[in-house]
């Protein structure tokens, strides 16, 4: 009786020190993931000339907040802020609609060459971007898309593999049982997705949903190329503003106050989805 | 638990009723369908036909065979981008995958500031792009860069990172390890998914941390690393805008990874057909990775109950 | 023969058209069937029917500072009020490193940017066939023609076929060398000026440099954009050699001439033997000579004259005086600013308007910001200009008479700068590698590319 005591005690002893270990390796590691946020605040905060300077300073002296605003008015962030959400917005149903509808027939429903399709689908991920802009660009161009938000929202209503195959996995682990009886009841393979898959995949929705917005609100190249006006631009690219050219350089702490206030937005998402996201994952169970 | 066969039953005894669920199957894909043969395929097929064309992108294409291939194979520069991309690959996914994996079993328990921890961790992987690129080429400065100053301050001499041959390739690598929150993440959702009992039943036959570790989270966790691996292989392949901004390719060529060099075929060289072939070399590589990793994943992938399936 | 090789090529592009359309066309289609999906197709509202038809255009540019794109778009609304109901331009100003693929994927569309600045990529597009022949619509400006308002002798470089200009130049760019008076007054050293050589250079930036311990505190000088290739050329040119042996097609490279070795050799001295300039390493802090210059920590540097408006927010007292000279021979760069008109855009008369209005009444305006350089010397030399620059300004203006075209024009240029000139003179300003070795390195390479064809 008394070795199971001393064993339990020295349990929790050790459980105790290996929480502690843990802790100080986690911290010590987010200090190394902060590090460059902290540098981007700090300059963000900085006078122009103080930003080059050697030893450099931490902490501003004097913190210069009008930065944020210099950068807000400059960049005209409104309309900005506003293109984006629009984008990100459809982009956003688009994507959730399309691949949580393709992944039904994916994962579901029998048909020939189904699953050559997946794997087409799939292998498309392999392609890098660069060579298919091209192409695509004069695709949108003969079709009168270039200078408009389409040629970023159209293609989501269309699928994106990726998701497709997070839908699909999730799809796979809910139990039959539930469509067999509703099928009983008369309901079409329509009815059951909507009324049951749907429903269910909250978790996984909310995850693509994380995934999609990054994506879209981050998506540099692609409004860039398409979008002329600039009252059109989004955030990632209005952010070039002060980016200066190779011969004039960048207005550094103008960039960093902007660069900051561009990361708030997904930051939040994903602190407020966070238990829907990680939960999202663990339900795909990822099965190849 | 129940799962859709992958497999199409062999008779086809009912055959109205497939012929229905055929359709049905068809309509549910076709958004799919749609959009690769016209956002994808199309513009595959097209770069295809482009990669055996001289295209400058000013004037129509000249159709000239396999010369782009050809001189890929003559060229100093190709067989570099391919060097450095590899090199960068080999290095960079087990490293990510093992610190992700490392981060995710310390994140997976139950304290206080544990889901704080964990959104600072994925928090490199909400943002992107130039800005955060140019901040790189700022932290990692020789003389006045974060990472010199910090340890400096322990006493070490940091080296040159960004204009070292030796070094900028490392800068590189560190910069993907940053951003490893998205793996650590997958991870964590394998780790979450073990059910707890199995490990108390193995804590109770007396298997210590590594055994329980090697034995039973590592199989446990074997598909998730599958999945990781292939995103990984697939993400390290075509990292762009990161070399592209933070060293430019350079010093010497010493971050030339394959992305970069056709992107300046495709843009600023106005080599577009060369540039074509490259994708698809690119292209076949990734294919033909991906596929030994597909083929090889029997031998160490684990799954619990698709093995009768197969 | 010929003929089964163009028909081979037309059914290709035709292939090439119909697989576009195709696509093209699914894609509507199913977009129609989601309808609703289409928030952001804004047709141009419908116009009353117009009595003359508004030509629009638009004119890119990349990217500078937010003063300066600011200033474009000011420009373009002068222009618009000025054609108010006949044309009207809008400036798109991108990033430079997506500036040029925008500008080559709008000729891959047939659709090209009605008008774009020029730089050296925009010879390939010369060389192309893609470009309008401005010289009939310069020659319809009487004062373009004067060499007292418009520098014929270096206007003739845009002239590539030897006779007919193919771009409308609205400013000129020289280098110079920009100083910190503060720390020159500091130092009691007297102030470089039109006849200082590179020589001087090396004795004056000794007494300026301060150390603390092993640190340097300040340096004498900064190689600036010496470290390009078309900063460095001026030491070799004050020699009389260069880097090639014509700008216009060059057929080879001449690194490793006597004269562009000692020009280069000077450079990686003060950075590595001398140690009067940051070498790399700390120069890379910023990427750009001006920061360096900005942190007020580096008493003089040679640089682009486009840098004068950033610097006049500097917080600190500074000046310039012309490049310094080599033995008694001066030599620098210039470089014009100024609009590509595609041949086969949609209103090339609205585009070509807008050139060459920039160019002639924007003058003065240009004058007054103070943003760039006018090409016009009456402009250039108005009171309105003068007395916001920098005193030594007038010495720089009146070097840039003696100025040599700063570009080398080839369709291959971008790669072998690309692929083999920058990297390797990296290379040098690391001090990775001999002086000699990378002037026999590049001419063989670079060489070798030029005959690739």
């Amino acid at each position: 009786m008394t070795a199971v005591t001393r064993l339990f005690r020295t349990r929790t002893g050790q459980e105790r020190l290996l929480g502690f270990a843990t802790m100080s390796v986690l911290l010590f590691g987010a200090l190394f993931i902060l590090i460059p946020f902290f540098w981007m605040i700090s300059t963000s905060l900085k006078k122009a000339g103080d930003v080059y300077i050697a030893p450099p300073q931490w902490i501003p002296v004097e913190p210069q907040w009008e930065n944020y605003v210099t950068a807000v008015t400059r960049l005209n962030y409104g309309v900005h802020a506003s293109n984006t959400a629009i984008i990100v917005f459809f982009v956003m149903i688009g994507t959730l609609f399309s691949s949580s509808f393709a992944a039904y027939g994916f994962s579901r429903l029998r048909a020939p060459g189904r699953d050559t399709i997946f794997m087409i689908l799939l292998g498309t991920m392999m392609l890098p971007g660069a060579v298919t802009l091209v192409p695509t660009y004069l695709m949108f161009n003969s079709i009168g898309w270039v200078n408009t938000f389409l040629p970023m929202i159209v293609p989501a209503f269309f699928g994106n593999a990726f998701y497709v195959f997070l839908m699909r996995q999730f799809y796979i682990t809910i139990p039959k049982e539930l469509e067999e009886s509703a099928m009983m009841d008369g309901a079409t393979v329509y009815h059951i997705w909507w009324f049951i898959m749907v429903p269910l995949s909250g978790s996984i929705l909310a995850t693509i949903s994380v995934f999609t917005f990054v994506a879209t609100y981050n998506d540099f190249f692609t409004p860039l190329i398409y979008i002329s006006d600039e009252s059109k631009r989004t955030i990632a690219v209005a952010l070039t503003y002060f980016q200066g050219s190779p011969r004039i350089g960048p207005q550094m702490h103008l960039l960093m106050s902007a660069v900051t206030m561009s990361i708030v937005p997904p930051i939040v998402l994903f602190i407020v989805a966070q238990r829907y996201f990680v939960r999202g994952i663990v339900m795909t169970g990822i099965k190849g | 638990m129940a799962n859709a066969s992958v497999t199409l039953p062999k008779a086809n005894k009912k055959g109205w009723r497939d012929r229905r669920e055929a359709v049905n199957a068809y309509v549910f894909m076709s958004p799919v369908i749609i959009g690769l043969l016209v956002f994808t395929l199309g513009p595959i097929i097209v770069s295809l036909f482009l990669s055996f064309t001289n295209y400058n992108l000013l004037n129509d294409p000249k159709w000239i065979g396999v010369d782009n291939y050809v001189k890929m194979y003559g060229e100093r520069l190709f067989w570099q981008s391919l060097r450095v991309s590899a090199i960068y690959s080999i290095v960079s996914v087990p490293l990510g995958m093992t610190i992700a994996l490392f981060l995710a079993i310390l994140l997976n328990r139950k304290m206080r500031g544990i889901y704080t921890l964990r959104s600072i961790y994925y928090l490199p992987t909400v943002i992107s792009g130039v800005g955060v690129a140019m901040l790189w080429r700022w932290i990692f400065n020789g003389q006045y860069g974060v990472i010199n100053t910090l340890l400096r301050n322990i006493g070490i001499k940091g080296p040159n990172w960004l204009l070292d041959e030796n070094y900028a390739l490392i800068a590189l690598i560190i910069t993907s390890v940053w951003g490893v929150g998205g793996t650590m993440l997958i991870f964590l959702a394998g780790l979450q998914g073990i059910p707890v009992e199995i490990n108390e039943a193995a804590e109770i036959d007396g298997a210590g941390k590594w055994a329980q570790f090697r034995y039973i989270t590592l199989p446990m966790i074997s598909h998730v690393t599958f999945f990781n691996l292939v995103l990984g292989i697939i993400g390290a392949l075509q990292v762009f805008t990161d070399a592209y901004v933070i060293t430019g390719g350079g010093p010497n060529n010493a971050t030339l990874f394959i992305s970069v060099y056709l992107y300046r075929h495709a843009f600023q060289f106005l080599n577009f057909g060369y540039a074509a072939a490259l994708a698809w070399v690119l292209f076949l590589i990734v294919m033909v990775l991906t596929l030994f990793v597909f083929r090889s994943s029997p031998l160490w992938v684990f799954y619990e109950s698709e093995r009768q399936g197969k | 023969m010929s003929k089964e090789v163009n028909e081979q090529q037309m059914s290709r592009r035709r292939f090439l058209r119909t697989m576009a359309f195709g696509s093209a066309a699914v894609a509507a289609g199913v977009l129609a069937a989601c309808g609703g999906a289409a928030p952001a197709a804004e047709e141009p509202a419908a116009e009353a029917p117009a009595t003359t038809e508004l030509a629009k255009i638009k004119a890119m540019y990349w990217s500078n500072s937010p003063v300066l794109d600011d200033n474009f778009k000011k420009r373009a609304d002068l222009f618009n009020a000025k054609y108010a109901g006949k044309y009207e331009v809008s400036m798109e100003l991108l990033p430079w490193d997506q500036y040029w693929p925008k500008v080559d994927l709008a000729y891959a569309s047939k659709e090209p940017i009605d008008a774009y600045f020029w730089d050296v990529q925009a010879y390939g597009h010369y060389k192309q066939g893609l470009v309008k022949n401005v010289q009939a619509d310069l020659d319809a400006v009487a004062d373009f023609a004067n060499p007292d308002l418009y520098p014929q002798e270096q206007l003739a470089v845009w002239k590539f076929d030897g006779a007919n200009m193919y771009a409308i130049p609205e400013n000129i760019q020289s280098m110079a060398l920009f100083y910190n008076k503060d720390l020159f007054d500091a130092a009691g050293v007297a102030y470089p000026d039109a006849n200082t050589t590179w020589d001087d250079i090396l004795v004056i930036a000794e007494k300026l440099k301060k150390v603390d311990g092993d640190e340097v505190t300040q340096w004498g000088f900064d190689v600036g954009d010496l470290a390009v290739w078309w900063g460095s050329i001026s030491l070799a040119w004050a020699q009389g050699g260069g880097y090639f042996d014509k700008v216009v097609e060059p057929t080879k490279f001449t690194f490793s001439s006597p004269e562009a070795q000692n020009g280069l050799q000077w450079i990686q001295d003060v950075m590595y033997v001398s140690k009067l300039a940051p070498d790399s390493e700390t120069r890379s802090v910023v990427g750009q000579a001006a920061g360096i210059f900005g942190s007020g920590k580096v008493a003089m540097y040679p640089g682009g004259t486009w840098m004068i408006s950033s610097n006049q927010q500097l917080p600190f007292k500074w000046d310039m005086a012309p490049m310094p000279k080599w033995g008694d021979q001066r030599a620098m760069p210039y470089w014009f600013g100024g609009w590509v008109i595609p041949k086969d855009g949609k209103h090339t008369d609205a585009a070509t308007a807008w050139a060459i209005w920039c160019a002639t009444e924007y003058q003065q305006t240009m004058a007054e910001t103070r943003d760039w350089i006018p090409i016009r010397a009456d402009a250039r030399n108005s009171a309105a200009f003068l007395d916001g620059m920098p005193a030594g300004f007038k010495d720089v203006s009146a070097a840039i008479g003696s100025a040599r075209i700063g570009d080398v024009y080839s369709a291959k240029v971008q790669q072998i700068l690309g692929e083999v000139i920058s990297p390797t003179l990296d290379l040098v300003w690391n001090n990775k590698i001999s002086v000699a070795d990378a002037g026999k390195e590049i001419d063989e390479k670079a060489t070798a590319m030029l005959s690739e064809g």
